[in-house]
């Protein structure tokens, strides 16, 4: 395993108990509209959604004290959302209803609120997309699912006493370079924290972002290449439980890219420079040789160093080399 | 991690703004930590409220401050207090520059005096268990730092663990210690002689820095310790102390010339709180002082690689060890395979980490900003907490004000709001305190 990142919390994580604590199940889902129509033909928002339910529904019959959260990550008109729980709504009976009758209780409550709450959003989106931002990322709603857990896993059983467990997962269709990468490092490192490890669902492009918050936190990435079998992949990597993972063989992919970004170009890059004040990565050595980020000024020595480009000696008989030419 | 001691509440500046109705004056003030402006005040702190030190002041029992309101009720004090606790995490958000890449030797008293049970259970067992403590989260805040242990004991330095970046050989030399008697006296001068030593290979972009637990209140040195403090002054090491018993000035002295004049880094513990609390300070990377940074030529800029980490059916040698394993990371540079991150490419020379380990420290760089509390008003826009949905109270209107029935509830003291700056988004007191302590992100924000 990664040596540095994970050895302040290893020695806590041997003694996880393999009790029936009930755990939380907080579901991000990518809803960036821009880049669901690169999707088309692939996979629709309605499939995923079904998978996704059936995901949730099976997580809930495990254990009765199981609990659901599915938040949405952006939209153009509204930012990081919940889909479920909804607090302010209590009401859900009185529409119409979406879903065959005859289902279990909980499982139609759940699954009604979220397909409600979801045709809201696609009903306010706005027809012509053309000169409209996008609000909201990844990072955003991934802030608000580690808010909503540390209130159910670290404030409430202060004063109830029932202990709950949690883990998320991420589904993404977006690229990196949609995503603010100091807001999602400090989610990782937050997640890793409160031993929320984080399993990642990826359609689309690979993601080196969402592979090292899986890796940190000790999370199933999953490429998805064929989308048909959505729900086996859910279920078969997701339900494997978190105290079994060091024994198992994950279906992640082994190669993990590290790459990170670049502050300037958010460019991701494999060889950077770094500011030893602030340690911020940049592509280029900055202009005027003065940090962007915190403004330090750079040894100009220095910076001539990196600037040299490597030379390339022409190879000569080393007798008949005068003394001038020699310097290398 | 900051566990509070019952006997004493800590006042902040943030708290005083709040409408508490007790007495505010005799209650022993306790520094934060990462609070610039209080560090400062360090020594003011231990001022009592007549001026005198804190021992001499007259002993205030935590039960003394809190007062009954008219209905001889005390729940809306609570929980007023019980917020102006959680609310006393909050940091200053400044932000500074910092040394981020940090070299550091904890030197750890180990004299007879150690032994005194004036800590529970004595001095050398809570030094020990709070050291360990200090070792993860050093590592945990400065992924990319070195640190080293030294004991004082019997009148020589013994080197407990040699400068290295691995937490987990530092915390086992420490528990290894916890057999050891403390006995004899302490040395300054040997044991800074030998962290200066330590320090003396650390790179130019790294800081040179000593941290010191100090319980004895003399020192006996085999020459002259004056000459020890030019050196550490010549070669930028700056020394930071924890006194355990009472102030020393060699101590003082020394802190105020390796820190460029400043000698709050010089701190006596007033209980074992405070202990955890400075400890906790010496975790954040210090601010580079005004005076240092003219000094310099300026930073460092260093170029490093992000690899690649491979998984192979076929173990192959790394180019470090020549040993043959299973997987390890590939060099961006050179596509050479190595067994461990951080280092330096035996290859190409270039400098190998993972941008998980730098991106650690970011925080310290974009601090969140403070959330101000939303004013009591009579009806709020929010009904709940914008990230984890829990029920604010609601507003009370001014009839319901005027009963005094209602002064004991919680929502006349406080709206319980608490409001990004940026966003405009309510929170409540738990996620606040949630989002600048462990997540530095406001969920809010993040469109
Ligand atoms: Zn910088
Ligand atoms: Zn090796
Ligand atoms: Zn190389
Ligand atoms: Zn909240
Ligand atoms: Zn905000």
């Amino acid at each position: 395993m990664d040596a540095i990142a994970d050895r302040a919390f290893q020695e806590k994580q041997h003694n996880v108990s393999q009790d029936e604590t009930p755990s939380l199940l907080a579901v991000v889902i990518d809803t960036n509209p821009l880049e669901w129509t690169k999707l088309k033909g692939v996979i629709c928002l309605k499939e995923l959604c079904k998978s996704v339910l059936v995901l949730l529904n099976a997580h809930l019959s495990l254990n009765s004290g199981n609990r659901v959260a599915v938040l949405t990550s952006s939209s153009l008109n509204s930012g990081p959302k919940f889909l479920y729980p909804d607090p302010n709504d209590k009401t859900y009976e009185k529409r119409e209803s979406l879903l065959s009758s005859d289902i279990h209780r909980q499982f139609k409550f759940v699954d009604q609120k979220i397909i409600q709450e979801l045709q809201i959003l696609l009903d306010n989106e706005p027809l012509n997309p053309e000169n409209q931002e996008l609000k909201g990322s990844i990072a955003g709603a991934m802030s608000m699912a580690l808010s909503y857990i540390n209130r159910l896993t670290n404030i409430e059983p202060e004063s109830t006493g029932n202990t709950l467990r949690a883990k998320m997962l991420v589904i993404s269709i977006s690229d990196d370079s949609t995503q603010q990468y100091v807001p999602f490092m400090n989610c990782i490192f937050s997640a890793q924290k409160m031993k929320v490890s984080i399993d990642v669902c990826k359609m689309g492009p690979d993601s080196s972002f969402l592979q090292q918050a899986s890796d940190v936190t000790n999370g199933v990435y999953m490429l998805i290449k064929n989308v048909h079998g959505l729900i086996q992949y859910l279920t078969t990597a997701l339900f494997i439980d978190p105290s079994l993972r060091p024994i198992m063989v994950l279906p992640t992919n082994s190669d993990l890219d590290f790459r990170a970004s670049c502050f300037v170009t958010n460019k991701v890059i494999d060889i950077g420079y770094v500011c030893s004040v602030c340690l911020c990565i940049f592509s280029i050595i900055p202009r005027n040789n003065v940090c962007p980020t915190c403004q330090s000024k750079f040894d100009d020595a220095v910076v001539k160093k990196l600037r040299q480009k490597p030379i390339v000696i022409p190879l000569q008989k080393k007798k008949k080399l005068e003394d001038g030419v020699q310097r290398t | 991690m900051n566990d509070s001691d019952d006997d004493y509440l800590e006042v902040d500046e943030g708290i005083e703004e709040n409408d508490l109705s007790f007495d505010k004056k005799g209650v022993a003030r306790r520094t934060r930590k990462e609070n610039q402006k209080q560090k400062t005040t360090a020594n003011i702190a231990l001022k009592g409220s007549n001026g005198g030190y804190s021992w001499e002041d007259e002993y205030h029992r935590s039960w003394d401050i809190v007062q009954e309101d008219e209905a001889g009720s005390l729940e809306g004090i609570v929980t007023g207090i019980m917020e102006a606790h959680k609310k006393r995490f909050l940091k200053n958000v400044t932000p500074f520059q910092r040394g981020i890449i940090r070299s550091m030797v904890l030197v750890i008293d180990f004299s007879k005096v150690m032994s005194e049970k004036d800590l529970r259970p004595n001095r050398a067992a809570l030094t020990i268990s709070n050291a360990i403590e200090f070792v993860n989260n050093f590592f945990d805040q400065n992924p990319i730092s070195q640190l080293g242990i030294v004991l004082m004991r019997n009148g020589i330095a013994t080197l407990v663990s040699e400068v290295s970046g691995n937490p987990n050989n530092h915390v086992e030399a420490l528990r290894s210690i916890r057999r050891l008697e403390p006995t004899g006296d302490p040395s300054l001068q040997n044991a800074f002689e030998m962290a200066r030593g330590l320090l003396l290979h650390t790179p130019s972009h790294s800081t040179r820095e000593i941290l010191m637990i100090f319980g004895a209140l003399f020192t006996s040195d085999p020459g002259d310790i004056h000459t020890t403090i030019d050196s550490l002054v010549k070669e930028k090491i700056r020394v930071k102390i924890i006194g355990l018993t009472a102030q020393v000035a060699i101590c003082k002295e020394i802190c105020r010339r390796t820190n460029y004049g400043d000698d709050t880094l010089y701190a006596v513990i007033l209980n074992e709180g405070h202990f955890k609390d400075l400890l906790l300070d010496a975790v954040t990377p210090l601010a580079i002082s005004k005076s240092a940074q003219v000094e310099m030529r300026g930073f460092t800029l260093i170029k490093a690689g992000f690899p690649t980490r491979i998984s192979e059916a076929i173990p192959s040698f790394c180019a470090c060890h020549s040993k043959l394993i299973h997987g390890g990371y590939i060099c961006p540079g050179c596509k050479s395979k190595v067994c461990m991150l951080p280092t330096v490419c035996p290859c190409c020379n270039l400098m190998l980490i993972l941008s998980t380990h730098l991106a650690r420290s970011y925080h310290h760089l974009f601090p969140l900003k403070l959330f101000q509390e939303v004013p009591l008003a009579e009806s709020y826009i929010s009904t709940n907490c914008f990230s984890c949905l829990t029920e604010f109270p609601q507003g009370m209107s001014e009839s319901e004000r005027s009963n005094s029935d209602n002064r004991a509830k919680k929502e006349f003291h406080t709206s319980s709001r608490y409001q990004c700056p940026d966003c405009n988004k309510h929170f409540c007191v738990d996620c606040d305190v949630f989002v600048h302590d462990v997540l530095h992100n406001c969920p809010g924000c993040g469109c």
